[in-house]
């Protein structure tokens, strides 16, 4: 009798010992980051991520992974997703009253992030603790916004781009700059361009929503549903009066940037654009892109913004998640990235706060040979609207444009 | 019924199935309704706010949903109709062949293909710069991939319906080729022409009627089973029209978390139009051994 | 000059049969394939170098081998228990309706709306939770597989073995699996397979975490990785061409 009492109270001990709640999560962020090391020693941490193109998922698995488990013994299980689709599961999750997450952390910015800031489901204010975050360029306001929101710790920066429109110079000579040029261009060369209907396409109608909103001030601030009523208008009017020159006469778009650069590729279309203005030269030296292949940016901007990295509320290994975080935003792993032979993604560090070694590796980076750099197109670098901007956009392109 | 009856319960092995029905058939599809319409109507979900009927007005209001149905029930008929035509004309042209030989057993290549395997081929056969195109282009016929006719994520579903095709036709064919031995129809077309039937009335009067009339009950089945499929219209559908399982995910993954319970007032009607074509194949299926 | 002609409409549905599979081969090798070149420009083996020296692939091969074994068995074996109960109740034409339910249901709408219920009992995001998710759909496919078995002579055999003083027990195993041996076996296969294509369960029931051979080819599709694609389909293919093989004779009876 007394041998089963002893037993039921390990195995009861066991099961309140096997989840955390809330607020022993919370308490992480009381520990000293020594403690976080510790305790994170050992973890597998699952990071959901978009896995869309094969050099960051080699990035990740090549460099990221092996570095986490050498310098801190955190195992780091990449998996599939893809911002509304994550949102929704944590939704159902916290539906279930689910106290752990099946995911750690995130990869995230904007609508996403607001979404998660609306369910409450982000732990934070967490990048303080972080010691690598004294290197993070948080006067740069396209760091420290996301979509108009103040990060305010609760979610780390990763990195910094800018969308760039993509062309082949050997067929097309003088590649439109605003969309008055756009749309004669689009006229005189029937099924060439097009965009796709995901997060870069998506950025692609900011950027002419800005346009037609004058500049950037219009839509600073908070969702105003009344400009986004008119200027969106105009912008349908606009895509629907050239869309019949668009790729399968605009009936249909490509369903994300990967499927939009296939065409590129394949010579289907002649435009192909990135939300990362260093992509052009690493997709032609994997030799998917020609070596014609130019990058440029609207005369009317485009947008530029910065990816960032979560951790869920109800995560089940919140130590490894921060200690993670702490190794992206390393300058080792943020130098790595910047190489455009592996990724060509922007930094999120300051280069002046760096120490000196890093200062003359990151001034050092091989330049871009078929984008322009950062310096020449920061001047026409358009911040994110408030992220409802691109919740509105996404369901009213779909009901004014494809379904017209 | 009456489940503890004194016969059943000594039977234990038809008490365990009978458990294991209860709760690995019934329950699941009895939740999965259940679930779905109280978060269609407010009363379930993370921001519920108490019983409602505005997703449902919403949703039969904006005529997506509808749209979605008929683009479904269109493609699906279309994948039956050429499939068992072209699967008719196979047995009835190649039945000999079909039946031993290498050409027997090559018909089942193609039903080892899974739907995502078959969509990335069309999609790579009948896009505008995918392999036929090529074909065309060396041949003269285009220039461009923009001149190839739009196959592929192309309004009307003819990539879906071409996928579907490469997966259902040999399904078809090998139903048939079944049928016609076990309903002994070649000895029926042989009674026939002893009675004076020529070769085309036997094949039209005596085997066609009897294929159809005893593949309707897979050719229904197969019918729910285009209506409800995700893999190939996710890689070779356009944006719109969406199929209802595409439909069905976009809304409960949307942006806007508000209005994930249409993704609900989606799969409870898809439930009472699947439940509508069961009981149809079932009194086929009476009508059939009656 | 005759036979010929006639030879080909035969060589046309073999090339059609194979088609596929030649072409998947000829993806997978596949270089620089720049538009209008009908063949590859330069064909080399990286795609194929990648997939035996990259653990997670094989990783992915045996995962989905695994849960598809484990569906079959279950399914077959529940299948089979319940089938025989269901063909003895007045009420079959009923619980054999059930039945059909889960088997047709779109997948995607089964997981949608069962998410749920997997979270709360702790079974989403993992191995069992695939199995089970497609155990369900599978399970509803034996039932209505195993329908037309039960006949009065099986009945018959049964009682004999009662009346000579055998238990149920005894009659499962010395005469009814034997019987049953060959049509277990096929079933076996179909809910393998019915395991093996699945893709939408596997992504919302396993959220990501559980890579099956479908998730990743699916992942290679998206990244536009067309030679890898390749490699993964012709991966997908041959456990089910080794299996149809097997059971050509049983296979594709009407339902």
């Amino acid at each position: 009798m007394a041998r089963r009492i002893f037993l039921y109270s390990i195995l009861l001990a066991l099961c309140c010992g096997c989840s955390r709640n809330a607020t022993q999560r919370d308490d992480v962020r009381k520990l000293t980051w020594d403690q976080i090391v510790r305790h994170a020693r050992g973890q597998t941490v699952t990071l959901a991520m978009w896995q869309g193109d094969p050099l960051i998922n080699k990035y990740m698995q090549s460099f990221v992974v092996p570095g986490l488990q050498n310098q801190y013994g955190v195992t780091l299980n990449l998996v599939g997703g893809q911002g509304n689709d994550l949102v929704s599961k944590l939704m159902t999750e916290r539906e279930a009253g689910k106290g752990e997450s099946a995911y750690d952390m995130l990869w995230i910015n904007g609508e996403t992030f607001y979404q998660l800031r609306q369910i409450d489901d982000l732990l934070g204010p967490f990048t303080d603790k972080l010691p690598n975050s004294k290197y993070i360029d948080f006067g740069n306001r396209f760091i420290r916004y996301d979509f108009q929101q103040k990060v305010n710790g609760y979610e780390c920066p990763w990195g910094n781009v800018q969308l760039a429109i993509i062309y082949d110079s050997a067929h097309v000579q003088n590649p439109p700059r605003n969309r008055e040029q756009l749309a004669t261009w689009v006229e005189a060369h029937p099924g060439r361009f097009t965009f796709d209907t995901q997060f870069t396409g998506l950025t692609f109608l900011k950027s002419l929503l800005y346009d037609f909103a004058g500049g950037e001030k219009e839509l600073q601030g908070p969702f105003d549903k009344n400009k986004y009523t008119k200027y969106s208008a105009e912008l349908w009017n606009y895509l629907n009066s050239i869309k019949q020159y668009f790729w399968k006469q605009g009936k249909t778009f490509p369903e994300g940037v990967a499927q939009l650069h296939q065409l590129f590729a394949s010579g289907e279309v002649d435009f192909t654009m990135s939300n990362n203005d260093g992509e052009v030269d690493n997709k032609v030296l994997q030799g998917i892109f020609p070596d014609t292949a130019r990058a440029y940016v609207l005369d009317s901007g485009t947008i530029q913004n910065s990816h960032y990295m979560g951790i869920v509320k109800t995560a089940a290994h919140p130590e490894g998640a921060m200690v993670v975080c702490n190794f992206l935003i390393s300058p080792e792993a943020q130098f790595e990235k910047t190489k455009p032979a592996v990724w060509g993604d922007g930094s999120v560090l300051a280069i002046n706060k760096l120490p000196n070694e890093w200062q003359e590796k990151f001034r050092n980076i091989p330049q871009r040979v078929h984008a322009p750099p950062r310096s020449e197109i920061q001047p026409r670098a358009l911040m994110e609207p408030a992220s409802q901007y691109m919740i509105r956009l996404n369901e009213d392109f779909r009901k004014q444009v494809v379904e017209r | 019924m009456k489940i503890f009856e004194s016969k059943l319960w000594r039977d234990k092995a038809g008490l365990a199935g009978l458990l294991l029905f209860l709760i690995a058939a019934v329950a699941p599809i009895v939740w999965c309704f259940g679930y779905a319409i109280a978060y269609s109507v407010g009363l379930a979900g993370f921001l519920r706010d108490g019983f409602t009927l505005r997703y449902w007005s919403k949703a039969l209001s904006e005529g997506e949903i509808a749209r979605s149905f008929v683009f479904s029930g269109a493609v699906a008929a279309a994948v039956i109709v050429i499939g068992a035509t072209v699967a008719l004309a196979l047995v009835l042209g190649f039945r000999r062949e079909l039946r031993r030989g290498f050409l027997s057993s090559l018909l089942y290549v193609p039903l080892a293909l899974s739907s995502l395997v078959a969509a990335f081929l069309i999609a790579r056969w009948l896009s505008g710069a995918g392999f036929f195109s090529r074909i065309a282009c060396s041949l003269g016929l285009v220039s461009d991939p923009q001149h190839f006719p739009n196959l592929v994520n192309d309004p009307f579903g003819i990539g879906i319906v071409a996928a579907h095709l490469l997966l259902a036709i040999p399904f078809f064919a090998l139903t048939m080729l079944q049928i016609y031995e076990i309903e002994k129809i070649g000895d029926l077309r042989r009674l026939a022409t002893s009675l004076g039937a020529s070769l085309t009335q036997t094949r039209w009067r005596v085997a066609v009627p009897i294929l159809l009339a005893k593949s309707s009950t897979n050719l229904l089945l197969y019918f729910i089973f285009v209506l409800g499929s995700f893999e190939i219209p996710l890689i070779v559908g356009a944006q719109s029209p969406l199929m209802i399982s595409l439909l069905t995910r976009r809304k409960f993954g949307i942006y806007e978390l508000a209005q994930k319970p249409e993704a609900f007032v989606i799969a409870v009607f898809y439930t009472i139009v699947l439940l509508f074509l069961l009981t149809i194949i079932f009194r086929k299926r009476e009508e059939a051994l009656s | 000059m005759n036979r010929a002609l006639h030879r080909i409409p035969f060589v046309f549905v073999a090339l059609c049969c194979l088609f596929p599979i030649l072409f998947l081969v000829l993806q997978s090798a596949a270089g620089r394939w720049d538009y209008p070149h009908v063949l590859p420009q330069s064909f080399n083996a990286n795609s194929w170098r990648v997939i035996f020296s990259a653990a997670h692939l094989g990783q992915s091969l045996l995962l989905s081998l695994g849960i598809s074994s484990a569906v079959g068995v279950c399914a077959t074996a529940g299948g089979f228990l319940t089938s025989k109960y269901i063909a003895s109740h007045r009420h079959r034409r009923t619980l054999l309706y059930l039945a059909y339910v889960p088997f047709v249901m779109s997948p995607v709408i089964f997981g949608v709306c069962i998410l749920f219920l997997f979270i709360k009992l702790r079974i989403a995001d993992h191995f069992l939770g695939v199995v089970v998710g497609q155990g369900i759909i599978a399970y509803g496919f034996a039932i209505i597989f195993f329908a037309r078995f039960w006949n009065a002579q099986l009945r018959a055999t049964e009682d004999l073995v009662y009346t000579l003083g055998g238990n149920s027990w005894d009659a499962f195993r010395r005469v009814l699996v034997p019987i049953a041996r060959g049509t277990l076996l096929v079933c076996f296969c179909q809910t393998f397979l019915i395991s093996w294509f699945d893709y939408a369960l596997a992504l919302i029931l396993g959220g990501g975490k559980i890579p099956t051979l479908t998730i990743r080819l699916f992942g290679f599709i998206t990244e536009a990785n067309m030679q890898l694609a390749a490699v993964s389909g012709l991966f997908l293919i041959l456990p089910p061409i080794a299996l149809f093989w097997l059971n050509r004779k049983f296979l594709l009876k009407p339902v």
